[in-house]
Formats: structure tokens, C-alpha cells, sequence
């Protein structure tokens, strides 16, 4: 089935998202659509699959114009989509999530199953998926997860399958499998349109690319291009991929993990087991796929965690124990996993949001009474040394794009005398410009004599940065390795897998 | 949205413009006469209800209006409004308003005041001395004579020798009910040399059981059913509108048979009449009634006004279904007694 | 300049339509009710017109009662005139202060359902010491407020201190609380220390006259300092959270607490302060309502001043001078309902519906978007939400 998009337009208010878009999906292709965050993707996509409606432009599909008003249009017509968070019900089976909104019941209004049991069957021999219909969805790993959403489509007829990010939650044995999945869908016919930003995967995978930027489409290139080339298109100018890394000038240690456990409230362990140490001019990062513990490992550096046992020594101090503004003001600085759940507050203005942590401080308080003049003459500083893009400084921080906001809570960290950088997945969701400047800035701070801690489930990321690489698995560390480490041997780490 | 505005605003304006010309015109040849009710609201069954309906039944010579309370703090500006309305007489219902009417009527003179259920009396800071005031009447009544009464009609009704009552909450209104009552058991075990026990009340510590105020129907259930696990076989809840509760638990156990209190409830609250013994009826609205058209014929005084069993301001009510129920040599008795408390011959 | 008064435009356009639509609505109600109206029901004509006058009628009182009666000016002047006005400020000025007090746990992020009970133990303090002893009138007043003031923030203190160290929802635990001052002052009442001489009812004595607080515009008017006291307690909220370091602690646990929390910002502690400063406001609330108007203190002293607050913080945006106007104009459907019960006969519970109305109308601005056909309506609905979440 092929499908055809043409001149597709949408704005909000005075944002243009999406500005006479026109792209085409042949029969049986992989069709990647490669853009920053931003850059309109998703607002497409949803409009295909019919959760937003276009202002002009049509959709064909094999030639005929359709409209789409909802995703049943978009299910009648054969076009199915996986989004990034997986839309299932945990406590369901793999059979009743996929009967989900189409079930057909007895007269007595009893599930009738067993047709649905045999479909799904039928279907997962056909593309060789191997799938236990009985199998409670929340015991699933997460690429397994996705490949029911995928089953979802296809039982549905799906022609066309809109893959939103597919490999954002994966490690990188499962986005293998995936690309794997995709290929053998290929061959059945099914076409694919898959949006990502990662440039590897997009070239591993894709027939042709659509690049699209600020709501155009600007090039349609092929897989043979070189990732440079794609970045440049994507952002719009040439790009550094790899920052360039001095050697390290590597000092004493300056944190000391010693038998670290993190417990949850119901007193369930989460970390336990965790020795390591940073040393001044160095950058270790803890790799790991999502939700093996490097969130809470991040947390209890500066005490965000209340149930912690062991020892974490900042040069010679304790540091478990301590509040969260003491551990802050014995020299840390935290880069929270999520900038906009716990970095800033999206109501405030930016030069708030910039004195957060030192708000108690002269000379933005005097005795108890605030100072908002040295609080916006501080923030102006800290905008121009951060190149922090903004109209006020009083504009709320919300109204900032994700990397200026991002910028915000580094300018921040980094205002404190520090000896410890903890950046927690500090490039998600960021664009490319932004990236560079995290990285080069990260960098900075360990040519600069700190130690810096870096928790990142990007792969690129852990090898451009790290000079060491420690890789959780099920809230232990399984391993310290040198960053020349292969990748290979990174991801089977990450899978759980010790040589 | 201009459009629907300017709609709006000359609609509003209409409104005002014909609101002023139709204003109602007074009747010069009546006297007006306000009510200032207590917290309980106009539909209380109860006090509130009675004072309105007395007041109301004069609307032949006078334009009576009212105005209720939603807590203390209202009683002053009502009173206040009542007196920008230039009313010839401004009636206070409960004796938590006295306060505010005594200050309102030291204040001014030219207006007349009452209050039921209070003496109105004007107090110095330590409640010492107290004074009439010349415009102020006070509407009391003594309903211990008729509740006394009752609880000697109570006693000797009962089969399992145990009666009970209780308040809705200690208030001197309340408890003078629930003390006569104890006394006219007491009277006829000291007669009959009995000893049937009362429930509820302790007419020498002056303690009883209240539900805590008068609108909690469940407690007032619980209280009524606790009461017939107890064996008491009469009940005689003084606690407004929570009467009903008690009489539909009679109703429903058949272990207990009800005194309702203030109004004859088997006239006003019809449907609990097959288990109402009788009524310890208080005159509210006659009272009211008498206080209007004193003002109108120019012979109000300032002078209390106390309702007893001698001049009919309280009473008690016919038995009605009861009437056959009772032995008529203790409706005989009960009316003795009654006669005997208004010539003076039996102090309680 | 111009900015500013767009914001403010802004921001009151949806109180404002809310009012509008609260008052339409009322009006059938009102027609509706009334026995003309419906005599006429079947003569259009008659109908619309004895509609319209009855309804006018009753909004025509509601003005007189609560602002200006040119019925009041014979004889007395002008001036006298205004005296509605003044009630309705009298009546609105324990309704300020609870007001703030709900108004400061929103912008903390916490729901103060208990602005009850804190006026409650605040009107206790401040009657015991105003009938108890005697000092010099001014030192008198300020004494008597203190210890208002300090019972009810040891009594919100309580709230904070049980979310801070024991995770319990503060909206819980205000309710549990009201429950224990409403049967506590009960009790308190008929204790010897509080119960009047010779009376066995639950009233207090009046506070001496050195605790009670100053006429303003002398014995004819009620109006009392207490406006003053609760105009200068909306400034120093506004003061408080704009102005200095507790404030912003406040307003950033409250708009977003992980991300303060993340900062270094103590959100125990905060709750624990912000609930104690709810509770101060509520009390000062009470102690204003007894040294100011009431004198002394009865079980009912409470009325519905912490839970009409509820309504004027959100009818306020949870803004101290926006919780200020929702007080006064609270305040003054009150006392021009007295005046449209006794001048014409709707009865005072109408006011109930259009309060009610308007509560309804800000809660749903998408229906008042939807009646009017204005885009960007502002709201604060996310406020409400976080308040019920916590």
C-alpha cells in the first residue's frame, strides 16, 4: 500500500508546525523521517493517524484521497501506529490488550476470545514473532511490549505503520531485533514510516529519508549518506557529532561510593551493592537501559533519596545524611534527569529559576527580604555566559525551548563553587545545537580539574564523554570499563550479560 | 460577544428602570411588624416556625416580614435593618438574640421590642443586676408546669417502669422541659409510692443527654433506640425538628410511644400520630399573636409576659389515639394535677 | 502601564463573565419563584414585564442593602446613606482574612479546608483574653489579637507539621480539624472559665471594652478597625510571598515541589510554616469578627467564614487583593440579601445560588468560553487541581 501526503499544513496560533508538507511512502519501503525535536514530526504523524486535523492539504492512499478523522479512519484505511509510550494496560494479557476496543462478546456479554487467540496466532507465525498470548503484559521486557503494539496493528490490518521513536526505550540488543522486526514486515509488504532522530539507526534501517526541519520538508536523502551530512541537514548547519576530547589530566578522587544501597519507602531495595570512585578531571558515566536503578543512584548523590545506607564521601565528606542544600553547598552540581519535573519550575521566570538553589544568598536577600533588581541583574549575567536565548528575563522558564531551558538549570549548577558535576541524561530530548553545547560544556568542567558523573542511557553519549563506563543492571554495577570498550561488549553489559 | 453584552446590559437596565416604577406602595393603615428568627430558619418545625405563624396570622392588621439568621453575627444588622424599615414592633425568636435586642431597644426607645423565649432583661458586665427595659417585653413560658404534668401522665402509662428524654442541646429552653418532666415522675412515685426511673435527665445535677445540636437525625436515632434497649417505654425528645426521629423509631419498634413537644404534633406532624402520647404544647404563637395586636392597639407594655398553665400559655395537648389507651383515672389525675399547679396549691 | 492593565483585564474577564452569567441565571430563579410571576404565566406580556420588575426589584435591593440607600439619607445625611457599604465591609473582613488564609496554602501548593477551625480557635483566644483581663485599651487590643492570632497558628501548625512528618493530606486533617474546634468550643463554652454568670447556654461575656476594636466612623456605623488589620494582612501576604525568601520557598513548592525540592528547598518545612501562617490568618480572622463586632463569643462565632473562604480564594486566584474584592463582594451579596429578603419578597438563600453560580461558572471556563466566544480566557484550574491532589 503506498501512501501520499500532500502539501500538508497545520499551525497553532502563530506557530506554523506543519507547512505544506508532501512526502510519499511506497509499497513495502521503510520510509525514516529524520528531524529535530520540534521540527514537526510528531504533528504529522498524528495527523496520518488522525488525532489532529490538517488546515489544508490531502492524504491518498493508493492514489485515492482520504480523510481521516480519528484513528478508527485511519485503522479503516490500513494505517496503524506504535507510539513511543506504549498505549497498553499493564494488568491485562497480551490476548486482551489486543482485543482492546474491538471486542466481540456473546449474547450474555462474555469475551469471545478464542477467534481473536487464533488471529493473533495466525499473524505472529506469519512474521515470526514468538508471543505467549497468556503472558500479563507488566512481566514483559519492553521491547517485547512493543512488538504486541506492533501484533495490534497488524491484526488490525495495519498496511502502513507509523513506528513514533520506536527505539527511545530500548537497549541496543533490542533496537537490533527491531530493525530485525522491520526488515521481515518490509518483506511481507508492509510499509513503514519511521521517525527518529538517530542518525545510526535511521541509515541501518531506512530506504529513503525525509528530512524535515521548523515544519518543511528540506531534503529526502538516502541511506548512503554520511551521518554528518544528515546532521547538517537536520539542523541546518554543519555539525560536530564527536566532541573533540582532550586527554585527561586525571586528579585525586574526589567522590568515594562505598556500599551504597537504596531502599524504596516500602523498604524494597532498588541499588544495592554500588562502589565506585570519580576522580578530579574525570568523566565516569553509568550506562544502563531505563529503570535499572541510575535514577534513584543519581538522586542519593545530593540526598533526593530518604532511604540510603553506605557511604558517599565528596573529598573526605560525608555526604549521606546531609539535607538536600547542604549536599548542594558542599559542592555538587545535580542536572536532574527530568528539567522540567524537577530542574525548574515552569511558572517562574527564568532569573527565579536561575537563583533556585542560592535565593537565601546575598545579594539577592538581604536579611529575609529578596532583592528582584540583583536577582535580573544575576540572571542577565548568567543568560550571556550561557548563551541563553530568551525575549525577558522575567518570561516564565516554560516559555523557553527545551535546550534554552536546559541551559537554565546548567547555568545554575555551575554557579556554585563545584567539585562534583552530576548530570543525569542531560541531552534527552534536546536538539542537536543543544547537545553540543552540553557536551562541549561537560567536558569544560572536567578539563577544568572536577569530577564529573554522568548517568545517560545514550550510548553516542556515554562513548564521546566517558573516560570510564560503569553499567548498572538491576541496581547493581556490573562492570567498570575502559571507553574504548566495543560496543558490542557495552550492550551486552547493558542486556545483564557478564563475560 | 460585543453583541451578546450590549444584549445583556440593556436587558439589566430594563430590568432596573421597570423594577423602581412597580416598587410596592405601603398600607398606611397597618403597623409593621418583623421577625428576626434564629438559626433554625423559618421551617423549623419548631420555634421559629411557630413565632412566624403567630405573627402571620395577624396580617389582617399588620405587614409582617421576617429576616432568618445564619449565625449570631447576623442578629445585629438584621435588627439594624429592620430598624432602617421603620418597624413598629421587631420580634427576636430564640433567647440567643436577646442580647442584641436589649441593645437595640435601650438604644431606641421609640421602637418596640419582644423576644421569645427570653426575659430580656438588661444585665450589667458581671450579670448581677438585671433591669426590665420599658420597650423590651420578654415572651416566657413556663413549660416545666405542662411538662410536669407529662411526666406524671408518662409514669403511670408505662408498662416497664422506665421513661426517658433528652435536648438537643443544653439550653435553659430545653432543659426547663426535660427538668419538669423528671419532677412530674418523681410526683407520681413519691403518690404511688412506685419507682419508675427517668432516663436522661438528672433534675438535681441538672445533666442530661443532648444530641449536640438540632438537626443530627441519626444521633437523635441512636440516642431514642439506646433508650428502648434500656427498657424505657416513653420518650419525650425536646429538641425541635429531631422529634421525628424519635417518633418513627416508636414506629418502627413499637417499644416506645413518643411526648412531642412545643406544637400538638398530632396535628402538625400527622404521620407520627398513632405513637404520640401527647403533646407538652408551649404558645408561641398566640404569644406572638398577642404581642402584634398590642401594638396596634396602643397597650403594649414592657412588661414580661410568662405563659403557664393558668393563663393558657402552655398546655397539655389531647391525648387523641390515646384517648382509649390510657386509664381515665390517670387522665383524671393528670388533669387534677393541672388544675392544682395553675391555682398555686401544688408548687413544682 | 498598558501591559499591566491588560493583565488585569485578563485576569478578571473570567470572574467577571462568571458574575455576569451567575446574575442572569439567578434572575430566573428569582422570577420563578415568585408567586406574581407565575400568576401571569399565561399573558406573555404581563409575564415578561412582572418578570423583569421582580427581578429588577430584588437586584435593585440587593444594591441598596449592600452599597448605597438613598432611603437612609432623610434626616441623617448624606453620609448615612453609605451605610450598607459599611456593613458590607463589617461583614467582609473576617471573610479577607480566612480568605488569605486559603489563598496562601494554594500558592504553597496545599488546600486549607481548615480556615474554619483556625477562626475558631482564633476568635477563642482573643475572647478569653479581651473578657478576662483587663490592660490599657491598646495594649489590650494587640494582646487580645496576639493570643488569637497565636492559638490558631499553633492550631494550622499542627496541619503542617502532621503532612511534613507523616505524609498525611493536609485536606484530611483541616477536616478532621474542624470537626474537633467546632464540638471543642462547644465544650469550652460551658466550662466556668468561659461560660457567662448565670446563664447555662454556651455565649461567652463580652470582651471588655479596652480589648474591642475602634469605631471608624463613629457609633452609628459598625465599621471597625478590623478592615484596616485585614487590608494590611493582604498587603503583607502579597509582601510575604513576593517579597522575600520564605515567599519564594512558598510559591516554588508550590508551583512545582520536586523541582524545589531538587534546589535544596526544605517542602517540610515550608508546609509547616505555610499552614502556621494560614492559621495565623484564619485566627486574626476570628479575633477581628469578636473584639470588632460580635464581643462575645457563642458556639455558632464561626459561621461559614472558613469555608465561604474557600470560594473567595478561589473567586481571588488565590491573589491577596483578588481574595480581598471576592471578600467584599462576598460580603456584600451578603448584607443586600438582608435588604432584598425584607424590601421585596425573594428570600436571602438566592444569594446562596449565585454565589454557588459564580463558584461554578470560574470552575468551568470552557462553558463561560464557550457562552461569550472569548479565546484565552485565563484560569486556575491548575491551582484547584494541585490543591486536591497535594
Amino acid at each position: 500500500m503506498s501512501l501520499e501526503l500532500n502539501a500538508i499544513t497545520k499551525s497553532f496560533g502563530a506557530l506554523v508546525a506543519n507547512d505544506g508538507i508532501s512526502l510519499a511512502v511506497n509499497d513495502g519501503e521503510i520510509h525514516a523521517i529524520l528531524g529535530e525535536n520540534g521540527a514537526g514530526k510528531s504533528t504529522l504523524m498524528n495527523i496520518v493517524y488522525g488525532l489532529l486535523q490538517p488546515d489544508s492539504g490531502e492524504i491518498k492512499v493508493d492514489g485515492k484521497v482520504v480523510t481521516i478523522h480519528e484513528p478508527s479512519d485511519a485503522l479503516a484505511v490500513g494505517i496503524g501506529m506504535v507510539h513511543q509510550h506504549f498505549m497498553l494496560i499493564p494488568v491485562f494479557t497480551v490476548l486482551e490488550n489486543i482485543v482492546l476496543g474491538h471486542e466481540s462478546t456473546s449474547r450474555v456479554g462474555k469475551l469471545k476470545l478464542s477467534e481473536a487467540r487464533e488471529r493473533l496466532l495466525k499473524i505472529a507465525s506469519d512474521f515470526g514473532f514468538e508471543i505467549d498470548p497468556d503472558a500479563l503484559v507488566e512481566n514483559l521486557p519492553v521491547g517485547v511490549q512493543q512488538r504486541v503494539e506492533i501484533l495490534k496493528a497488524l491484526v488490525y490490518e495495519a498496511k502502513v505503520l507509523i513506528l513514533d521513536e520506536p527505539t527511545a526505550v530500548l537497549t541496543p540488543q533490542e533496537t537490533d531485533e527491531l530493525i530485525e522486526v522491520m526488515k521481515r514486515l518490509r518483506a511481507q509488504g508492509t510499509s513503514i514510516i519511521f521517525i527518529s532522530h538517530k542518525l545510526r539507526e535511521v541509515k541501518a534501517v531506512a530506504d529513503r529519508i525525509t528530512v524535515i526541519r521548523r515544519g518543511k520538508v528540506v531534503a529526502t536523502a538516502e541511506p548512503t549518506a554520511t551521518q554528518e551530512e544528515l546532521a547538517a541537514l537536520m539542523v541546518g548547519r554543519p555539525v560536530n557529532l564527536m566532541p573533540d576530547k582532550n586527554a585527561p589530566k586525571i586528579g585525586d578522587p574526589i567522590l568515594v561510593v562505598k556500599n551504597l544501597e537504596i531502599l524504596d519507602p516500602s523498604g524494597r531495595t532498588l541499588v544495592s551493592d554500588v562502589n565506585f570512585e570519580v576522580c578530579a578531571g574525570e568523566v565516569l558515566a553509568i550506562a544502563g537501559v531505563q529503570g535499572n536503578g541510575q535514577s534513584e543512584l543519581a538522586e542519593a548523590m545530593v540526598n533526593l533519596q530518604s532511604h540510603v545506607r553506605g557511604s558517599i564521601s565528596l573529598s573526605g565528606v560525608e555526604i549521606v545524611g546531609k539535607s538536600v542544600h547542604e549536599s548542594l553547598h558542599e559542592g555538587i552540581a545535580f542536572v536532574p534527569e527530568s528539567r522540567e519535573l524537577d530542574g525548574l519550575i515552569g511558572s517562574f521566570s527564568i532569573a527565579e529559576n536561575l537563583i533556585l538553589d542560592t535565593h537565601r544568598e546575598a545579594p539577592y536577600t538581604r536579611g529575609f527580604v529578596l532583592s528582584p533588581a540583583a536577582v535580573a541583574a544575576r540572571g542577565a549575567e548568567q543568560a550571556k555566559e550561557f548563551d541563553i536565548r530568551f525575549q525577558s528575563i522575567q518570561d516564565p522558564v516554560s516559555s523557553l525551548s527545551g535546550g534554552n531551558k536546559q541551559k537554565v538549570v546548567v547555568a545554575r549548577e555551575l554557579s556554585r563553587p563545584v567539585k562534583l558535576l552530576v548530570a543525569s541524561q542531560p541531552t534527552r530530548g534536546l536538539d542537536v545545537g543543544s547537545i553540543e553545547f552540553v557536551h562541549e560544556r561537560i567536558l569544560a568542567e572536567r578539563d577544568a580539574g572536577r569530577a564529573v558523573l554522568l548517568f545517560s542511557t545514550e550510548l553516542d553519549e556515554v562513548v564521546a564523554l566517558a573516560d570510564r563506563i560503569a553499567v548498572m543492571y538491576a541496581g547493581k554495577i556490573l562492570a567498570i570499563v575502559d571507553s574504548t570498550v566495543s560496543r558490542e561488549e557495552l550492550g551486552l553489559l547493558m542486556a545483564g550479560v557478564k563475560k | 460577544m460585543k453583541k451578546t453584552l450590549k444584549y445583556l446590559s440593556a436587558v439589566a437596565a430594563l430590568a432596573l428602570v421597570t423594577g423602581v416604577a412597580v416598587a410596592p406602595a405601603s398600607h398606611a393603615a397597618k403597623i409593621k411588624a418583623c421577625v428576626v428568627l434564629d438559626t433554625g430558619g423559618v421551617d423549623d418545625h419548631s420555634f421559629n416556625a411557630g413565632a412566624w405563624a403567630g405573627a402571620q396570622s395577624t396580617s389582617a392588621i399588620a405587614d409582617v416580614s421576617y429576616l432568618p439568621s445564619s449565625s449570631a453575627a447576623d442578629f445585629a444588622p438584621n435588627i439594624k435593618k429592620f430598624l432602617d424599615q421603620k418597624c413598629a414592633i421587631i420580634i427576636g425568636v430564640g433567647f440567643s438574640i436577646s442580647g442584641e435586642i436589649v441593645k437595640a431597644g435601650k438604644a431606641n426607645p421609640g421602637t418596640k421590642f419582644a423576644v421569645v423565649d427570653d426575659s430580656a432583661m438588661d444585665c450589667n458586665a458581671d450579670y448581677s443586676v438585671c433591669n426590665a427595659v420599658a420597650n423590651v417585653k420578654g415572651l416566657t413560658f413556663s413549660t416545666d408546669q405542662a411538662a410536669f404534668q407529662a411526666g406524671y401522665l408518662a409514669a403511670g402509662y408505662s408498662k416497664t417502669g422506665t421513661v426517658a428524654t433528652y435536648g438537643g442541646a443544653p439550653y435553659p429552653t430545653v432543659t426547663i422541659f426535660m427538668d419538669g418532666y423528671a419532677k412530674g415522675v418523681a410526683y407520681y412515685n413519691k403518690a404511688k409510692g412506685k419507682n419508675v426511673k427517668v432516663l436522661g435527665w438528672d433534675p438535681v445535677k441538672k445533666t442530661g443527654t443532648f444530641v449536640g445540636d438540632f438537626s443530627n437525625t441519626s444521633k437523635a436515632s441512636q440516642l431514642s433506640q439506646g433508650f428502648e434497649q434500656q427498657g424505657a417505654d416513653v420518650i419525650m425528645p425536646v429538641a425541635g425538628g429531631l422529634g421525628g426521629s424519635t417518633a418513627k423509631e416508636s414506629q418502627t419498634s413499637g417499644k416506645s410511644v413518643t411526648i412531642w413537644v412545643d406544637t400538638d404534633g398530632y396535628l402538625s406532624a400527622p404521620q407520627y400520630g398513632s405513637v404520640l402520647l401527647t403533646t407538652v404544647a408551649k404558645g408561641l404563637g398566640a404569644a406572638v399573636k398577642s404581642v402584634i395586636t398590642d401594638v396596634k392597639k396602643g397597650t403594649f407594655t414592657g412588661s414580661a409576659y410568662v405563659g403557664t398553665l393558668a393563663n393558657g400559655g402552655v398546655s397539655i395537648s389531647p391525648l387523641h389515639d390515646f384517648a382509649s389507651k390510657v386509664p381515665s383515672r390517670l387522665q383524671l389525675e393528670v388533669k387534677m394535677i393541672g388544675r392544682q399547679i395553675a391555682s398555686g396549691s401544688l408548687k413544682i | 502601564m498598558k501591559k499591566v492593565w491588560t493583565r488585569i483585564a485578563g485576569s478578571a474577564l473570567l470572574p467577571f463573565l462568571s458574575f455576569l452569567l451567575a446574575f442572569i441565571i439567578s434572575g430566573f430563579f428569582i422570577a420563578f419563584s415568585d408567586a406574581t410571576v407565575l400568576k401571569n404565566i399565561g399573558h406573555p406580556g404581563k409575564f415578561i414585564t412582572s418578570a423583569l420588575s421582580t427581578v429588577g426589584n430584588a437586584y435593585l435591593a440587593l444594591f441598596q442593602g449592600s452599597i448605597f440607600d438613598p432611603n437612609l439619607t432623610a434626616g441623617h445625611g448624606f453620609m448615612r446613606g453609605f451605610y450598607p457599604l459599611s456593613e458590607t465591609i463589617v461583614t467582609a473582613t473576617p471573610l479577607i482574612l480566612t480568605g488569605l488564609a486559603v489563598a496562601l496554602a494554594f500558592q504553597s501548593g496545599l488546600f486549607n479546608i481548615g480556615a474554619q477551625g483556625q477562626f475558631i480557635f482564633g476568635a477563642i483566644g482573643a475572647s478569653y483574653v479581651g473578657f478576662h483581663f483587663t490592660f490599657t485599651p491598646v495594649l489590650h487590643v494587640i494582646l487580645a489579637i496576639v493570643a488569637g492570632v497565636l492559638c490558631a497558628a499553633i492550631y494550622g501548625g499542627i496541619v503542617g507539621l502532621l503532612k511534613a512528618r507523616t505524609g498525611a493530606h493536609e485536606v484530611i486533617v483541616t477536616i478532621m480539624l474542624n470537626y474537633i474546634a467546632g464540638f471543642f468550643i462547644l465544650w469550652i463554652l460551658k466550662t466556668t472559665a468561659f461560660l457567662r454568670p448565670r446563664r447555662i447556654d454556651p455565649i461567652a461575656p463580652e470582651v471588655n471594652p479596652s480589648a474591642q476594636l475602634p469605631h471608624l466612623a463613629g457609633e452609628n456605623f459598625r465599621l471597625h478597625a478590623g478592615i484596616l488589620i485585614a487590608l494590611v494582612a493582604a498587603y503583607f501576604v502579597w509582601w510575604v510571598l513576593n517579597r522575600t525568601t520564605v515567599g519564594f520557598q512558598f510559591r516554588a513548592v508550590g508551583a512545582n515541589a520536586s523541582a524545589a525540592k531538587t534546589a535544596g528547598i526544605s517542602v517540610s518545612k515550608v508546609t509547616i510554616w505555610t499552614m502556621s501562617l494560614c492559621g495565623a490568618l484564619a485566627g486574626l480572622g476570628g479575633a477581628v469578627h469578636v473584639l470588632g463586632s460580635q464581643y462575645a463569643l457563642t458556639a455558632d462565632i464561626g459561621g461559614s467564614f472558613g469555608f465561604d473562604a474557600i470560594t473567595v480564594a478561589l473567586l481571588g486566584r488565590a491573589k491577596p487583593f483578588g481574595t480581598v474584592l471576592a471578600a467584599l463582594l462576598f460580603g456584600a451579596l451578603r448584607t443586600g440579601g438582608r435588604t432584598m429578603q425584607s424590601n421585596t419578597t425573594t428570600p436571602l438563600d438566592i444569594v446562596l445560588v449565585i454565589q454557588a453560580l459564580i463558584v461554578l461558572f470560574i470552575a468551568s471556563p470552557t462553558l463561560v468560553r464557550f457562552i461569550f466566544k472569548v479565546k484565552n480566557l485565563k484560569t486556575n484550574a491548575a491551582m484547584t487541581a494541585k490543591g486536591w491532589n497535594g
